[in-house]
């Protein structure tokens, strides 16, 4: 029996991971459980890049992009905690639901 | 190799070094006097501007210079970076007033502002996707921390978290097809994705489909088309009137521009399965947020909707993926830019103590009080609707002109149908400002200079454009032309 | 399947068993005679206060911020070290530019105090 991960197990996990992110930004209240929702999203694209880079005819690129993502990741979830923190001071509450203020 | 020059990046390095030592330049201002702020934002962007200018002028630049790979300069570049120079430089004009009114005016909002331009101006010049991505990026988050710049408001706070969520949401649809057409592709410069999509095995194209489906749903999200539409109404009203302005005409141009070169720059050979896609998007944008702007009586919300209203058009023009179709885009993304700026610039520099005219009440009577704003205001929405002797007409003419040829008539009538549901709500304000008589003394401040200046330049564009568009259809055909 | 492992099982297994083996030796071996200096914290610790699970001012969030930033970012500079003999002066005058704006940012956060608490 050969164990050995092909590509296309990892783009199972990478499709699996991306789905999961995605219900979790959809359904969680809480903000930082969106977030990482938002991180579970962009990381399952960094291993499709990745595992491209490894299995594929695309040399480096895929690394350096996922890379570049990680960065740009950590810069957003700074960004995204400000505001959840600014909220919070308002609202004293996390939840995402509580802000209906815009609606109409 | 030949010679790398670095020349084309100058006028979004000068950006970003301003935005820095504007930073810099709040953080060392002794607490009680004022920091040099907005002196030196519109210094930094006029010279961006001018070298844009020069460059834009210069046709050395005219198919694109070697600057190493990831970007490139050619006439569709320049056309955006003057576009896009020339708004920030406008937004920056109107802030001032709207700041010291509604609290909250510091250096740190002019160089967040510069940020957000350094990204749009990378994102139409990306040819690469690495650089594409983290230019969206740019843009983004310093537009996330921008819409939450009024620290004791509420709205602003929401405004920013719903656009964050929603924004991400966009960039990981975005990076995952990205990631998709690298796999495909080997490579992550759009030329060599657009070569391995041509010739893509009959195995690879579901991928190479499913690719384009994700890049449509992440740009779909930036542009605000419906289904992706939305956050639309509530950040453009939670967010600082000037950020709303700066988000409406400029990050819309920049989605565009990234938009176009990926779709009809680089994956022309998947045509039969985007295009249909894109027109039924258009439909729907044309027809939901026309009648969702019919609904609102808040001016905010109602430009809102309008803008999605807008995304439709746009991609009604894109169906065409002819060199006329990215012309029309790029000639209406200049009329629409402009118009916005106005006039939002004008609600923002009306704004008193906190509160802005955003009701019909409000501008009752304004023909009568202010008649140079509500003589500017009229223009704009004019042009909005698309009635002759404005941008907006011509801009309309040349996209809906450019679906036509594509054979899709349809969606071509459905445009002007929904043009013309759109004048109801547009001609309301006007209605409202000259014929309705105003409740209550007139409360709102006085434009000052600065501020009257941007909605000059508005209001002379949008005419210009309307009456003589020939110079800039001209310059919009060769960008067109340097991308396909 | 995958030979190439076996080592490294191996490995593992000497290292978990030689963990176990040592403590439970000293177990039965050594005689435990406390004393006060003895049951105190170790010279370079601290007396515990309260539970460990306290909540942390909110100020903490922005050095953490900041220090990932700065951390995240440095990863930039370990692929660019690799081929700087390749890259050259346009290399070293990028990495000079990317660090100019970091060190700006940092300045930035620094003079408004972000990093006091």
């Amino acid at each position: 029996m050969n164990l050995e991960p092909t590509l296309a197990h990892y783009l199972l996990v990478s499709a699996a991971l991306f789905a999961l992110g995605l219900l979790g930004l959809i359904t969680r209240r809480n903000a930082v459980q969106a977030l990482m929702g938002v991180e579970l999203m962009l990381n399952s694209a960094n291993l499709n890049l990745v595992a491209f880079s490894r299995f594929g005819t695309g040399g480096i690129d895929g690394q350096v992009f996922g890379t570049f993502v990680i960065v740009v990741a950590a810069a957003e979830v700074a960004v995204a905690l400000a505001l959840v923190l600014a909220l919070y001071r308002m609202r004293r509450t996390p939840n995402l639901d509580a802000a209906t203020t815009l609606r109409g | 190799m030949p010679a790398v020059d670095l020349r084309p990046l100058l006028p979004a390095l000068i950006v970003a070094v301003t935005a820095l030592v504007v930073l810099l330049a709040q953080a060392f201002t002794p607490k009680g006097s004022r920091s040099p702020s907005m002196g030196l934002t519109v210094t930094g962007l006029a010279g961006a501007l001018l070298l844009s200018l020069t460059m834009a002028s210069d046709g050395r630049y005219g198919r694109g210079a070697n600057t190493g790979g990831s970007v490139v300069a050619d006439d569709f570049t320049l056309f955006f970076h003057v576009l896009l120079i020339g708004l920030a430089l406008m937004a920056a004009l109107l802030s001032p007033a709207y700041y010291r009114e509604n609290g909250g005016d510091r250096g740190e909002y002019y160089s967040l502002m510069m940020f957000s331009l350094v990204g749009m101006l990378g994102l139409v010049s990306a040819t690469e996707m690495i650089s594409m991505f983290v230019a969206l990026e740019i843009m983004s988050v310093a537009l996330y921390a921008l819409c939450g710049t009024r620290r004791d408001q509420v709205e602003s706070q929401e405004a920013a978290l719903k656009y964050f969520v929603t924004g991400a949401f966009a960039s990981a649809f975005l990076l995952f097809g990205m990631a998709l057409l690298y796999g495909l592709s080997g490579s992550t410069s759009l030329a060599r994705v657009a070569r391995g999509v041509a010739t893509a095995t009959p195995e690879q194209i579901p991928l190479a489909v499913l690719g384009c489906g994700l890049l449509i749903v992440g740009f779909g999200f930036k542009v605000a088309s419906v289904p992706f539409h939305m956050w639309t109404p509530d950040v453009y009203e939670g967010a600082p009137t000037t950020v709303t302005a700066l988000m409406a005409a400029g990050v819309k141009a920049a989605s565009f521009g990234a938009f176009l070169r990926v779709f009809l720059g680089s994956l022309p050979t998947l045509r039969e399965e985007w295009v249909p896609a894109l027109a039924a998007l258009a439909a729907i944008t044309m027809v939901i947020g026309n009648l969702g702007a019919l609904a609102q009586s808040n001016l905010k919300r109602m430009l809102a909707f309008s803008s999605v209203a807008h995304a439709g058009y746009l991609m009604t023009g894109m169906v065409g993926t002819t060199e006329a179709s990215a012309q029309a885009i790029l000639f209406y993304l200049v009329a629409y830019g402009a118009v916005n700026m106005g006039t939002f610039g004008l609600i923002a520099s009306l704004s008193k103590g906190g509160r802005e005219p955003l009701s019909l009440q409000d501008v009752a009577g304004l023909g009568a009080r202010r008649p140079a704003i509500a003589a500017s205001l009229t223009v704009f929405l004019i042009s909005l609707t698309g009635i002759p002797i404005s941008g907006g007409f011509v801009g309309k003419f040349y996209l809906f002109g450019a679906a036509v040829n594509a054979g899709y008539t349809g969606l071509a009538i459905i445009g002007v149908l929904m043009s013309v549901v759109s004048a109801y709500y547009y001609l309301r304000v006007v209605v409202a400002m000259y014929m309705r008589e105003p409740e209550g003394e007139d409360v709102w401040s006085t434009p000052e200079a600065p501020g009257r200046l941007a909605a000059l330049i508005a209001v002379a564009v949008t005419l210009g454009l309307g009456i003589w568009p020939a110079p800039v259809l001209d310059l919009a055909r060769a960008a067109a032309l340097s991308l396909l | 399947m995958l030979p190439v492992y076996v080592p490294i099982l191996i490995l593992a297994v000497v290292a978990i068993g030689f963990a176990a083996f040592t403590i439970v030796a000293s177990h039965l071996l050594g005689q435990p005679r406390p004393t006060d200096a003895k049951s105190a914290v170790y010279e370079c610790g601290m007396p515990a206060i309260g539970t460990a699970r306290e909540r942390f001012p909110i100020k903490f969030y922005l050095v953490c911020m900041i220090f990932i930033l700065l951390d995240v970012d440095a990863a930039f500079l370990y692929p660019w070290a690799l081929i700087y003999p390749q890259l050259g002066w346009f290399g070293f005058v990028e990495m000079l530019v990317f660090m100019t704006l970091l060190g700006g940012g940092f300045a930035y956060a620094w003079k408004v105090g972000a990093l006091d608490w």
